[in-house]
């Protein structure tokens, strides 16, 4: 029985599917959404090896919640960006707290300046960076921004995810953009960075 | 180095907003990640884990045990209660055959017409009525 996957109503009725053991709602769903949690996770992670882990346990999370998944309930790729989000960010601070991450990262990379690599290292400066202030953010702030300024789903979805309010994500994100900015502008003067 | 902006740009205009800086980190985490597309060995494992997952959930079955055939023709014909009745039915109709109660003979006769209507109704007192419909007149 071929499946679409276009809306909240057919993501639902496969994850029925998936529950009752149909095999081909399980290569359905497999395939259309673990590149996406693998994609989710990359862009955050940059890792290729990480990044599969993490989108591992993101799905096995989805099918284990499949017997529970309620029509009318966010989408499942707000749903897994969620969850993705969530299991990189727990990543950050396992790391961190290992002392293998955050900071000693980012100088790592400014310190290896090399010629023909500038650009590189600037966007790695800049993902570390990111990532580190993302990860003083509140959860909820932490997600608006995410979902709204880095993925690009719309308010209505954001809410739909958070199950809140649309003029609530409109306040989180504008609250967490303000802060991250503050983050990272110390950030800057801290580390110094130079022109060049 | 730095983080990517042009620092005379934020020079010459020295109140650069938030969301201007932003913009830059929020650009470098949406570009493309280097070598996204995944393998065909993460996919074959979601794939796989899928099924486990199905297999984990899928209510336990306890496949149909084959049943002797004495106990399918008992649940066939009723179970124990009907039985009893059956074999009270077949004892009584082997005793009827065998010893042939007397007590049966007349439903028997009855039964079998050999009585005819005027001795039947000489039996039951009415053998007048008969004779007047018979044309005694």
């Amino acid at each position: 029985m071929p499946f679409d996957c276009d809306t909240a109503e057919d993501e639902a009725r496969l994850l029925m599917h998936f529950a009752s053991g149909d095999r081909n709602a399980a290569r359905v769903l497999t395939q259309r959404f673990a590149p996406v949690a693998f994609g989710y996770a990359m862009r955050r992670l940059g890792d290729r090896s990480v990044a599969e882990d993490i989108a591992q346990d993101a799905m096995l999370r989805l099918w284990k919640t499949a017997p529970d998944w309620q029509e009318g309930r966010a989408r499942i790729s707000t749903w897994l960006y969620q969850v993705v989000s969530n299991l990189c960010t727990d990543w950050f601070r396992r790391r961190k707290d290992y002392g293998q991450a955050g900071d000693d990262d980012l100088s790592q990379v400014v310190d290896e300046t090399h010629a023909g690599a500038e650009a590189q290292l600037q966007h790695q400066a800049r993902l570390v960076a990111l990532n580190a202030a993302l990860m003083t953010l509140p959860e909820r702030q932490r997600l608006a921004v995410e979902m709204r300024h880095i993925e690009g789903f719309s308010n209505p979805e954001i809410a739909a995810a958070l199950d809140t309010r649309v003029e609530a994500v409109e306040s989180l994100t504008a609250r967490g953009k303000r802060a991250l900015a503050k983050v990272l502008a110390e950030k800057q003067d801290e580390l110094g960075f130079q022109d060049g | 180095m730095n983080w990517g902006f042009r620092m005379d740009d934020k020079m010459t205009n020295p109140h650069q907003s938030d969301d201007a800086m932003l913009q830059g980190f929020f650009d470098a985490a949406r570009a493309p990640a280097h070598d996204a597309e995944p393998s065909g060995d993460f996919m074959a494992r979601m794939l796989n884990d899928a099924f486990d997952v199905q297999d984990a959930q899928a209510p336990v079955v306890q496949p149909a045990a084959r049943r002797p055939w004495h106990v399918a023709l008992l649940d066939a014909v009723g179970g124990w209660p009907s039985l009893a009745g059956m074999a009270v039915a077949t004892v009584a109709g082997v005793w009827i055959g065998v010893v042939g109660p007397s007590a049966l003979a007349d439903f028997a006769v009855t039964g079998t017409g050999e009585y005819d209507s005027a001795a039947l109704a000489s039996d039951y007192g009415l053998t007048s009525g008969f004779e007047t419909l018979l044309g005694g007149s």
